[in-house]
């Protein structure tokens, strides 16, 4: 019985299909979907023109040529429409499970990658996914490259994720210490107006490449007001925050504020193990 | 905006406006609509002599195009001024973020989750304006839309409790308290256990428990730590406890760490009794 029983469960673990996953991201091959979905499109139009023309050449151009040809643009636009709609309904689906389950998040987003037909924004907004999936798998790599193909590109209507990309890309390249990049992304980010929670974001990470290359006045400047906005962070990350600019005091010989900033650090997030 | 002083809306005021503005689901002619108003034009086409029968499809494309281009601009526009209020309601700013809102609700009830945003972000902004009878009027209005175990119903349910102590509403806040007692274990660690805490130290600081109030928790410090800087407030009325209770080293510890979370003003603004300890 029990040898049975061994069996069966080993032979469930052995069956058991393994989560797709996606290969490793290559600009060739997104510049290869984002053309058969315009070609595809593209096929539609044509059709639709060729009847068109069809129809006037037969001198057909009377009210049921009419019909036919709006009949078909609706049929063609409904068409699309759908598969447009079905990815973008699932689009906040997919940013709950990449922050609760990667393996489920990296299959839907397989299934989601196949569809054709798309528009060039909602295949660029599953790209988005796809590097906030990377960074949060610590694939850094990875995820700047998928950031600067889509940085790179025509947004149209996905516009609004740019600065989600850049803060993705600045905060990438401060694990990495691409400081040099960092600070470009930064630059880029302070031309822009953000939301209120990018600018919380923008500014935790200005912060941390400043106290990381020694800039303590710089990180300093305006602290009253950075201390505002820190506080509508997480706690974690708002202790993580104070633990910094309390780094950047103590190195401006400020040790007063240095005391009030670490004091703030240590209520607000756990101190690491080691310290 | 107006140049008149603001005052925040009664109860009364508050449940009519819900009333009036009550949540429904969205039509499915809105959507469905103009395709079979186009299919409409289609067939009426036929029947139709030219050169009338030829350009009727293509009008009623054209409409129906842009009938869609202006309901998704529509769209657009309401997200961006809920996420207007959002930002008002996170940086404080009670005053323009609940006037925003108050407009925005009637435009929205078509929307199910931009209108249960909005109304909760009412519902705060009533309790930073301090009109905790209007608050709860709105909790109340979300708790009956949602399933009780939705994690969104237990942060209300929390935020509830501690609007009624505020109201003085003691036996209000003590019943609802009891209430989630039972399901706190499932959230340790989060802010919605911090804030139960928080709940129940108003609760018994408000009825004088000091000693009680003391012993719900052995780890003060790592139990707040969920609140951010409002665990402020509980480390203030942890050094009332403690001042009641006689331990002065205990009591001015909390009370510096209550006040490097938040400011002195703040504090006794919103706990006039810790000017007791004061």
């Amino acid at each position: 019985m029990l040898q049975i029983d061994d069996t069966s469960t080993s032979t469930q673990t052995t069956t058991a299909p393994p989560a797709p996953k996606l290969p490793p991201f290559s600009a060739r091959r997104l510049r290869m979907q984002l053309m058969v979905d315009i070609l595809l499109r593209l096929v539609v139009l044509l059709l639709i023109a060729a009847a068109l023309v069809s129809m006037v050449l037969l001198e057909e151009s009377g009210v049921l040529a009419a019909v036919i040809l709006v009949a078909m643009i609706v049929a063609a636009w409904l068409w699309l429409g759908t598969v447009n709609a079905r990815v973008l309904q699932q689009l906040d689906n997919l940013l709950v499970l990449i922050e609760q389950d990667q393996a489920q998040a990296e299959s839907m987003l397989v299934n989601l990658m196949q569809q054709r037909g798309l528009m060039r924004w909602v295949r660029l907004l599953l790209y988005q996914r796809l590097a906030l999936l990377r960074h949060r798998q610590q694939k850094f790599d990875e995820a700047v490259a998928v950031v600067r193909a889509v940085l790179g590109r025509h947004m149209g209507p996905a516009e609004s994720v740019r600065a989600s990309l850049l803060l993705l890309l600045v905060e990438a390249d401060l694990k990495t210490g691409q400081m040099h990049e960092a600070y470009h992304g930064l630059c880029a980010l302070a031309m822009r107006p953000l939301p209120l929670i990018e600018q919380v974001q923008r500014m935790a990470l200005q912060t941390q490449y400043e106290v990381m290359l020694g800039y303590s006045h710089a990180a300093l400047h305006d602290v009253w007001r950075k201390v505002s906005l820190a506080e509508l962070m997480p706690p974690a990350q708002c202790g993580a925050w104070h633990a910094q600019m309390a780094k950047a005091a103590q190195h401006a010989r400020q040790q007063r504020l240095a005391q009030w900033l670490n004091e703030r650090a240590r209520l607000l997030s756990q101190p690491p193990p080691n310290s | 905006m107006s140049g008149r002083p603001f005052s925040a809306p009664s109860a009364e005021r508050f449940e009519r406006h819900l009333a009036s503005n009550e949540v429904r689901m969205p039509s499915p002619w809105a959507v469905r609509g103009p395709l079979l108003a186009l299919l409409g034009a289609l067939v009426a086409a036929l029947l139709m002599p030219p050169p009338l029968g030829t350009l009727a499809p293509w009008i009623g494309l054209l409409a129906v195009v842009i009938y869609t281009q202006r309901r998704s601009r529509k769209l657009r526009r309401l997200q961006a001024e809920a996420r207007l209020v959002q930002e008002l309601t996170m940086l404080r700013h009670y005053k323009p973020a609940l006037r925003q809102a108050w407009r925005l609700l009637p435009q929205v009830v078509e929307i199910p989750a931009l209108h249960g945003r909005t109304v909760a972000m009412m519902s705060h902004c009533l309790d930073l304006a301090e009109a905790y009878d209007a608050a709860i009027v709105g909790y109340d209005y979300l708790l009956q839309r949602m399933s009780s175990d939705h994690p969104g119903a237990v942060q209300l349910r929390i935020q509830r409790a501690i609007s009624s102590l505020f109201a003085d509403r003691l036996s209000d806040a003590d019943d609802e308290l009891r209430r989630l007692r039972n399901s706190m274990d499932q959230w340790r660690d989060t802010p919605m256990h911090a804030g139960y805490l928080l709940a129940e130290l108003i609760q018994d600081v408000r009825t004088h428990h000091f000693a009680e109030a003391m012993t719900l928790c052995d780890h003060w410090t790592e139990a707040l730590r969920p609140l951010g800087v409002e665990a402020g407030f509980g480390h203030a009325l942890l050094a009332l406890c403690h001042h009641e209770a006689g331990s002065t080293e205990q009591a001015d510890q909390h009370w510096r760490w209550a006040g490097t979370l938040l400011p002195t003003a703040t504090l006794l603004h919103r706990f006039p009794e810790l000017k007791l300890y004061r």
